[in-house]
């Protein structure tokens, strides 16, 4: 019956992790991430990306450095033949950090009641279930509507695709405005201790965690800064201690130099995410695949690679990122830049350069406060002009370019970040599949350039519900052939973020998943002594009482201060 | 005071607060119906990734806070709700909107409290400087003006980032941004030590326009003071340049600096929305800059009205301060 069991490696070593001497326990490390990058919730079930939240719950599974599922709150599991039903053994001694045991009917309601009504993205992945059974306190059976080759995936993305959050506390509730959403309970290494929204979230070591020994660390805090700037200062000053995908890259370049720091280029090659130019079918040029395939040899990849980038990204290949190795094909057309091509499919698509040199006009929507982003989009003005195609950058801040783009579906071009891992046929198939694609967008579809091709939606489906991973590599195969040849969309680079981090620390996963990182076998080198005592979290501006009592003493310091700074000129004064 | 001066400063005080309840209503209205004509919904800043973004998701939000109902009937339940007392729940933190408020007030009363103090005192104190030394007087006082301008004129996240490539990464003297060094686990002196370090960079952005204002203010009616005749029968009496200075030209130019300051001192509250940003302080600016990129509705109508009641408290409390000095601004 079974297909597939794994024994319970417990503390799966992670391969990147350099064992160099014994682990020490103890220390703290701070953490710094841009203003935008602090998470509205903690609750990682409702919510894109609650980073922090990493530390404090656990998934089912989790993604070792080669992106194969190993067990986290599930110690090991099975698949039905026929790919419909997935069982999970739990571990037997994880607690939250109320101290309530982690069971079967916590993974349940976290399934059904917080992850598929509530997770933006993980929602879709969640459409195919059909329900979750718990025969006993330590068994969840998973059953599905039909194969799905991307759960196991989602399972181990942890936070990002199912956090297990306790049943009692949630049970009842709205769960959107639970107040555990704000001062989580997980059963995760770490345990929230407090978050001054917009200074800091702290958390800290908890003594039960279900894997012996673990974590090494006593306390980890999440600082949020200014900007990507001023986050790297702090590295540089040794006010932080590791800058998570919040590096800009001139920054990250010259910290490269710096001792005692460590650059690391990547960080979500297991998310497999593509940096990508989408074009709006809609438009009566784009609709023409000859004008789309100008448009990729027109823009110079390396040009802005090496300009922008300063050669640290990686220049895309295929429509599925290379990191995603298994289902990458590399020998797929591949477009040089060649004006001439490009000028010539134009031609052959009918668009002939006008008298006054052009041929057409297109816009490109672009978020505002992104300098990188208009240097690249610069350069590829000036390259569209080359073959007479006049680009307009039209520049909005966030929502109002989302509303236009996302909303009123008014665009042409538009630059995104799109995953095609750990399984790209998920996010592939929001992207493009044309599903009941109407005016208005299809419930769960993010294809908003209104792609349609009969054979990319049956190889898409057929991908979907096969369960063997060869034979899913074969169709993406082919999808991929397809795509380099119909071009919805001009795959241009494959991100790689800058990460800095202080060479105290051992066991930061530098691997494929840094965003996800739980930090339980981080641990310092030297821990000090102040590092070992018992952590005060006395902190005055947690206290309403304390704060304003402490702001008013401070106030009229400095108004003393001042005024003494002020008497002080008046006395010095010759009396003339 | 006598009994008859004191019931109709009374009286003043009432028609004064009766007057600002429109005025707060006014405030409600005219932000709500502005803050609806930004284009896209919070739902399109709320999804975070594109991935999220779907009709369902967009669909659920605005389902969730009452965005699909007509605008008069959204602006009818939150002035309901306002006169319960009720200011709504956050779109982008759900929780409620005035304690979230609340928590940030402090670190911008400190902050803004500081520039505030610097301002006057410092800007006074140059004015008395520069009016002092009547000898150099047309030199230093041309410098005084000129450098006062560029001071004015300076953009405070300009001079922020100067101020923190200079102190903090060239001299690494300061910190560069937040309010607490993380991981210190400091108390009481310490702490509080730890926080005026923080400080020192932000307040004197912050200051130094300040400092320009008051100073300004200060200088011209101390020139006009000093050319009174009161303060040329003080001289001819044989008093000396310092008392004339501080007794007689200071008092009585103080007015309008004071006018000014009761003006800003509401504006304590509100923060300053760039130099809170540039230097990461946590306080009601930020969170306004933060809550507009978020579209965080409700989050900025409450700040709006919490602003618009300081405000209006600290105008009255001029107004009130004015009236027991100079009774025929109550008669009038």
């Amino acid at each position: 019956m079974a297909l597939l069991v794994l024994s319970p490696i417990l503390l799966a070593q992670n391969s990147s992790v350099l064992a160099q001497d014994d682990p020490r326990y103890g220390g703290t490390l701070i953490m710094g991430i841009t203003q935008g990058w602090e998470p509205s919730t903690l609750n990682p079930n409702i919510t894109w990306g609650a980073g922090p939240a990493d530390k404090i719950f656990n998934g089912l599974l989790k993604f070792d450095v080669d992106l194969n599922p190993i067990p986290d709150l599930a110690e090991s599991w099975t698949i039905s033949e026929d790919g419909k039903t997935y069982t999970f053994r739990l571990v037997q001694n994880a607690t939250f950090h109320d101290g309530t045991p982690v069971t079967s009917t916590d993974v349940k309601f976290s399934i059904e009641e917080i992850a598929k009504p509530y997770n933006p993205v993980a929602s879709i992945s969640w459409q195919v279930l059909d329900s979750v059974e718990t025969p006993d306190d330590y068994t969840v059976v998973i059953k599905l509507k039909e194969p799905s080759s991307s759960l196991l995936y989602m399972l181990a993305l942890g936070t990002p695709g199912l956090a297990v959050m306790p049943k009692h506390l949630y049970e009842g509730t709205d769960i959107l405005s639970n107040p555990y959403n704000q001062k989580p309970v997980g059963s995760g290494p770490f345990k929230f201790v407090s978050w001054q929204k917009g200074n800091q979230i702290v958390m800290e070591r908890n003594e039960n965690y279900f894997k012996e020994g673990l974590p090494y660390l006593d306390r980890i805090i999440v600082r949020i800064m200014a900007d990507g700037t001023t986050v790297a200062l702090a590295l540089e000053n040794g006010e932080i201690d590791y800058a998570s995908i919040a590096l800009p890259i001139s920054a990250a370049k010259r910290l490269q130099e710096t001792e005692n720091i460590d650059i690391v280029f990547g960080g979500r090659e297991g998310l497999g995410v593509i940096f990508m130019l989408i074009m709006n079918h809609d438009n009566a040029f784009l609709s023409s695949p000859k004008v789309r395939q100008a448009l990729a040899h027109a823009i110079d990849k390396d040009m802005i690679h090496e300009l922008v980038y300063l050669d640290t990204q990686k220049v895309s290949q295929s429509s599925i990122s290379s990191a995603v190795n298994w289902a990458f094909n590399s020998d797929v057309y591949k477009y040089d830049h060649d004006p001439e091509s490009a000028s010539q499919l134009l031609d052959e698509a009918g668009y002939q350069v006008q008298a006054d040199g052009k041929r057409f006009s297109l816009t490109v929507h672009n978020y505002a406060g992104i300098p990188d982003r208009l240097k690249l989009l610069d350069i590829m003005r000036e390259q569209l002009r080359d073959i007479g195609i006049d680009l307009t950058i039209i520049t909005k801040e966030g929502a109002a370019l989302r509303a236009d783009v996302y909303g009123n579906r008014n665009f042409d071009l538009f630059l995104v970040f799109w995953w095609t891992g750990p399984d790209p046929v998920v996010h592939l198939s929001q992207l493009l599949h044309s599903r009941e694609f109407g005016k208005q967008l299809d419930e769960y579809s993010n294809n908003i350039i209104n792609y349609r091709n009969d054979r990319v939606d049956k190889i898409l489906d057929d991908a979907s519900s096969e369960v063997n991973r060869e034979a899913r590599a074969q169709l993406l195969y082919e999808l991929q052939e397809i795509l380099a040849q119909d071009l919805p969309f001009i795959p241009l680079f494959e991100p790689a973020d800058a990460s800095g981090y202080s060479t105290e620390f051992v066991g930061l996963v530098k691997g494929p998943f840094i965003q996800t990182e739980s930090m339980e076998q981080v641990w310092r080198i030297r821990g000090s002594a102040s590092d070992t005592q018992t952590v005060i979290t006395a902190n005055a501006f947690e206290n309403d009482d304390n704060s304003l009592l402490s702001a008013i003493v401070i106030l009229v310091a400095v108004i003393g201060i001042a005024g003494g700074i002020g008497a002080y000129s008046l006395r010095k004064r010759n009396p003339s | 005071m006598s009994t008859s001066d004191s019931s109709s400063l009374i009286r003043y005080v009432l028609s004064r607060v009766v007057q600002s309840i429109p005025l707060i209503f006014g405030v409600i209205v005219f932000n709500f119906i502005l803050i609806r004509l930004a284009p896209g919904g919070p739902a399109y800043a709320l999804a975070g990734s594109e991935r999220a973004l779907t009709a369902h998701f967009v669909e659920r939000i605005n389902r969730e806070f009452g965005l699909d109902r007509p605008l008069y009937e959204q602006l009818f339940l939150y002035i309901a709700n306002i006169l319960r007392g009720e200011f709504g729940i956050s779109y982008y933190f759900r929780e409620p909107v005035l304690p979230i408020i609340l928590e940030r007030v402090p670190a911008t009363v400190l902050l803004m409290g500081a520039q505030f103090a610097i301002s006057i005192v410092v800007g006074i104190a140059l004015a008395l400087f520069i009016s002092s030394r009547t000898r150099l007087r047309s030199t230093i006082d041309k410098a005084g003006t000129v450098l006062s301008l560029a001071a004015y004129s300076t953009p405070t996240f300009w001079l922020g980032f100067i101020l923190i490539l200079f102190f903090s990464i060239q001299m690494k003297l300061l910190p560069s941004s937040g309010i607490t060094t993380a991981g210190a686990d400091l108390a009481g002196i310490a702490w509080a030590i730890d926080v005026l370090r923080h400080m020192i960079l932000p307040s004197l952005t912050l200051g130094l326009t300040g400092i320009a204002v008051y100073f300004g203010l200060a200088r011209a009616s101390l020139r006009e003071a000093l050319s009174q005749d009161y303060i040329t029968t003080a001289r001819a009496k044989g008093l000396d340049e310092r008392s004339i200075l501080t007794r007689h030209a200071l008092r009585n130019s103080l007015l309008p600096v004071i006018s000014v300051a009761g003006m800003n001192l509401g504006l304590l509250i509100s923060g300053a929305v760039l130099v809170e940003t540039v230097f990461a302080w946590p306080g009601v600016g930020k969170l306004l800059f933060d809550s507009f990129l978020a579209r965080d509705l409700p989050m900025i109508l409450g700040i709006f009205i919490v602003v618009s009641i300081a405000v209006i408290i600290a105008n009255l409390l001029t107004d009130i301060v004015y009236a027991a000095i100079d009774p025929r601004i109550r008669d009038r």
